[in-house]
């Protein structure tokens, strides 16, 4: 995909969760989202990857990202949000 | 004079962990979940008593045929980051305790998860230049040792122990050629503090003093970035291309890490070996660890063209590529 939009970014993150019926949001973050761990934010960082045709590995600020809004913000610096 | 790997040995300790002592320790782990991003189903555990030495020395033992075999090793390089002391070197001692020659240069080789690929380079050039004639590499780690058994980034990834490798000379052009880099911005992401002369005081982050800290995300986008650069910085160094390469051998990080550079390079499964299901992350000796059983169970052949991938802690990072004759 050329971009994203910031619903399919919170989609992706949504899909990292077990529990289908977790609530994700762009304010969503790793302290408010009881089962967002490390595990579960690396599969996030491999869904964009693979999302971006491999564009997302470059991103530094991915890896330290602790939100939604955070992992948009990154993107947008990398013109990969959509709109 | 050209340099070859002549003969693969390695060692890992009696002691294993699965996912039930992981539980154990600490039952609010989804083992199943952890198990199922590191690929990890088993690890050894070197013995309270049991040093990097210990395990090297085991290692080369296994590796000599002849007493004449050992008697003609001029070099010794240990590659460790779990030495018996901070001086002397390790390679020392195991000189030693071999029994190897005293006009034997011996050093070690401070380096992490690249660190093979950093000895394999150091052992070829020092036969190339007839510096040396017949040099043992081995590759030994205890990281367990450093890792607190409540860490859940690095206690199910990181196992221990020990390669032995003999490199001599050879008529053919067997070594290399090779990448390296170097990006010391990424060395606090896996680090043990407190482990040399600098003394930090303690935070809150989870890097405790003396254990070993693992920033899972940056290292792994650091591996996702990197690595694949290194291996397209290599084929076009060597004039080679993807197809030219038989076997791919990658430092055995972690499943998440193998199968995304595997899917970023497109490399097809009949082109790679991994081995970290029943063996776990044993940094610097992953590497001739994975190529010795590749070739035991027939898949890396003679005549075969491998690269070989090494990544991690520092940022450090090599490969190179091997016309496999052992």
């Amino acid at each position: 995909m050329e971009k994203l939009t910031r619903e399919q970014v919170i989609q992706i993150v949504k899909k990292q969760f077990e529990d289908a019926q977790v609530v994700i949001a762009e304010d969503s973050s790793m302290d408010t989202v009881q089962d967002w761990d490390s595990l579960v934010h690396l599969g996030i960082l491999v869904a964009l990857d693979v999302e971006l045709d491999g564009r997302a590995a470059s991103i530094k600020k991915l890896a330290g990202s602790r939100s939604v809004k955070e992992i948009i913000d990154a993107l947008n610096e990398n013109q990969l949000i959509a709109g | 004079m050209k340099a070859a790997i002549s003969r693969i040995e390695y060692y890992l300790p009696l002691k294993t962990e699965t996912a039930a002592d992981l539980l154990h320790d600490n039952p609010d782990w989804r083992t199943e979940d952890i198990e199922k991003k590191t690929g990890i189903k088993k690890r050894y555990i070197s013995a309270s008593t049991e040093t990097a030495v210990d395990m090297a020395v085991k290692a080369a033992v296994k590796l000599f045929a002849t007493e004449e075999e050992k008697n003609a090793i001029d070099c010794l390089i240990l590659v460790t980051q779990s030495p018996d002391y901070v001086l002397p070197a390790s390679a020392c001692i195991v000189q030693e305790q071999l029994g190897l020659k005293k006009n034997c240069l011996g050093f070690d080789v401070n380096q992490g998860c690249s660190g093979f690929i950093v000895g394999l380079a150091l052992a070829a050039s020092l036969v190339e230049s007839k510096t040396a004639g017949t040099v043992l590499l081995l590759c030994s780690e205890t990281y367990t040792k450093y890792i607190d058994k409540h860490d859940r980034t690095s206690r199910p990834v990181f196992s221990d122990g020990a390669s032995a490798i003999l490199v001599t000379g050879s008529t053919e052009d067997n070594i290399g050629p090779f990448d390296f880099g170097t990006d010391g911005t990424g060395a606090a992401n896996l680090i043990v503090k407190n482990s040399g002369a600098r003394h930090e005081s303690e935070n809150n982050d989870g890097n405790t003093a003396g254990h070993l800290f693992m920033n899972g995300s940056e290292v792994f986008m650091f591996t996702m970035d990197m690595v694949p650069k290194s291996v397209s910085a290599l084929l076009s160094a060597s004039g080679k291309s993807m197809g030219d390469i038989d076997l791919f051998i990658f430092h055995q990080a972690s499943f998440l890490v193998l199968s995304n550079i595997q899917r970023r390079l497109q490399i097809p499964d009949n082109k790679i070996f991994n081995n970290i299901e029943n063996i776990g992350n044993t940094v610097s000796a992953t590497i001739p660890i994975a190529l010795k059983q590749a070739a035991d169970a027939g898949i890396a052949k003679k005549g075969h063209t491998i690269m070989l991938v090494g990544f991690g802690v520092g940022y450090s990072w090599g490969s190179c590529i091997i016309k496999y004759n052992s």
